[in-house]
């Protein structure tokens, strides 16, 4: 579950980059609203739009299987306003709460609660610190991993000690914060939503660091110093690249390794078409000559 | 299932359309359970709603549910279990259906737990020619693994209208191809790629059929190079010493001589 802050700025980013960076239909979604909303793009426009970026930066984008699933997104593109948010404040009195509770675990997660809270209110005024995301998605993201009657135990614990509560409703498994409280001065600005469990390690003790590459937060090793995140170490293949065509020069993405490709779609449908054209002339005059 | 059976607006209409009362009388207010059998969405809703009120439970009381139904302490729990029955979604009254569908149900659950046991001791390093590696390698074929399985899974709740079991079935194929090339980029061996993928999948306790799937055939040359290229196989024999469905069959063994099993 990727959430991002600022919607308006990753897709900035998408367009001007051509890297999607996230599952090709929450992309998609992204451009969607980002050209209705800003740029005030709509109906066939925009799905033509969408298309064409698409054709140009996902390797085997077929337009007739993708046509439902842009179209869908380019009718929902007006249903939800795109969320320009920094940063998520946190003030001290809530980082007191959450460092009264005692136990790595529970405080990770109150962590992540809160942060969640705070993210649905910033997007809604009146969420009232709901966090709206399925347990599984709290403890993912509070990077605790344990079983699913462990987390029903702690997130137990926390209601005991007057934290959050739960929805009325028998089926609704959504949580709300009981401690949220925003006129405490600010001291921790959280920007990333990866790992939030890290986050509250890293502003408390330390002993994590910072990716040079993607930015997300990883252990720092006892024994050396390291400056890249176990993913991005070492070699990492290419999945896409960029190749100028050789007829006529517009740049288009290929898989990474793909070493066969030099002309764009439409240029090698027509120089396929000349091939077969020049191979038929070819035969007819052979015909004939025999 | 006719809408005025379960449905009381239904009933009302109908009722007036035929000038009797008898549907309103015998609506039963909602389908009832083993229909679930029958209707996959209505099961997908049965077993959402079940799941969640477990999860309340074990959140709001600390108690499991089962416990709170048989023995609620006050009037809060007492409050829940009643607001658990008047908001599920299917009937579940002890009607003769009903009842033969839980007595099936339990003891399939019953059967599937102890296969469960017995598949928990199974040592998978058998599959494995026991090779080292670095974690950084690890740790990639194990996100390319979880990104394929997370695939496969998207692929298998897919809207199948307008797609047949073989196409289903191609599409996961084309996926574990895909697997297969983007681990072969990172690990050109192909006998270390099996032993990674193993513990990427046996080891972490994610499916075995995208092991199976992407690297069967290194899997089985490692069994055979560990059994010195014999194999057993079952054969139908009327003096065999193994009983089976009022067969009689006795085992086989045979030996590999294809040298693209040697190393």
């Amino acid at each position: 579950m990727n959430i991002i802050l600022n919607e308006k700025k990753e897709a900035e980013r998408i367009i001007s980059e051509g890297s999607l960076g996230m599952p090709a239909i929450a992309a998609i979604n992204l451009i969607a609203r980002y050209w209705h909303q800003v740029e005030g793009v709509t109906g066939q426009d925009l799905h033509s739009k969408i298309d064409e970026f698409m054709r140009q930066h996902m390797p085997n984008y077929n337009n007739i299987t993708w046509h439902n699933a842009v179209a869908k997104q380019v009718a929902r593109a007006d249903q939800y306003k795109l969320c320009e948010i920094d940063y998520v404040p946190i003030t001290k009195k809530e980082l007191e709460v959450i460092g009264n509770i005692g136990g790595q675990r529970l405080e990770r997660v109150a962590f992540t609660l809160l942060c969640l809270a705070k993210y649905y209110n910033a997007r809604n005024p009146n969420n009232n610190n709901w966090c709206n995301q399925d347990a599984k998605v709290v403890f993912s993201l509070s990077c605790t991993t344990i079983t699913i009657s462990m987390q029903d135990q702690i997130l137990h614990e926390l209601m005991q000690r007057g934290l959050i509560e739960f929805s009325n409703k028998v089926s609704n498994t959504n949580i709300r914060v009981l401690f949220v409280d925003d006129q405490s001065e600010q001291v921790m600005a959280v920007e990333d939503f990866r790992k939030l469990g890290y986050e509250y390690e890293y502003w408390r003790s330390g002993g994590f660091y910072r990716c040079a590459a993607c930015g997300i937060l990883s252990k720092k090793p006892k024994k050396y110093v390291r400056k890249y995140c176990p993913l991005c170490a070492g070699y990492t293949p290419k999945k896409t690249k960029i190749v100028t065509c050789t007829d006529c020069g517009c740049a288009f993405t290929v898989g990474g390794s793909n070493k066969r490709t030099y002309r764009c779609p439409s240029c090698q449908k027509k120089a396929q078409d000349r091939a077969k054209q020049l191979y038929e002339l070819t035969r007819r005059r052979r015909q004939t000559k025999n | 299932m006719p809408k005025h059976w379960y449905n009381r607006q239904a009933a009302i209409k109908k009722d007036e359309e035929d000038g009797t009362d008898i549907n309103q009388r015998i609506c039963a207010d909602r389908k009832p359970r083993f229909m679930n059998y029958r209707y996959p969405t209505q099961a997908a809703e049965y077993n959402k709603y079940i799941k969640a009120a477990k999860s309340n439970a074990r959140r709001k009381f600390g108690r499991e549910l089962q416990d709170i139904i048989d023995k609620p302490r006050n009037a809060e729990e007492q409050n829940f279990v009643n607001w658990y029955y008047r908001m599920m979604p299917v009937g579940i009254g002890a009607c003769t259906m009903n009842r033969v569908c839980s007595h099936v149900e339990s003891a399939l659950a019953a059967e599937r737990d102890r296969w469960k046991e017995k598949s928990a001791d199974f040592d998978y390093t058998i599959y494995k020619r026991g090779l080292t590696y670095d974690k950084v390698l690890f740790n990639k074929i194990c996100a390319e693994v979880d990104a394929c399985a997370k695939m496969v899974a998207r692929s298998c709740g897919v809207d199948k209208t307008d797609m047949t079991s073989m196409d289903t079935a191609i599409h996961k194929e084309l996926l574990y191809a895909d697997l297969r090339k983007e681990c072969h980029v990172l690990c050109r061996d192909s006998a270390l790629m099996c032993d990674i993928i193993l513990d990427a999948t046996y080891g972490r306790g994610k499916s075995q059929h995208v092991a199976w799937s992407v690297c069967g055939e290194d899997i089985v040359n490692n069994l055979l190079a560990r059994s010195g290229n014999k194999y057993h196989y079952v054969c139908r024999d009327d003096d065999g010493d193994i009983e089976y469905r009022g067969e009689r069959y006795k085992l086989v063994e045979g030996e590999v001589f294809d040298e693209y099993y040697f190393e």
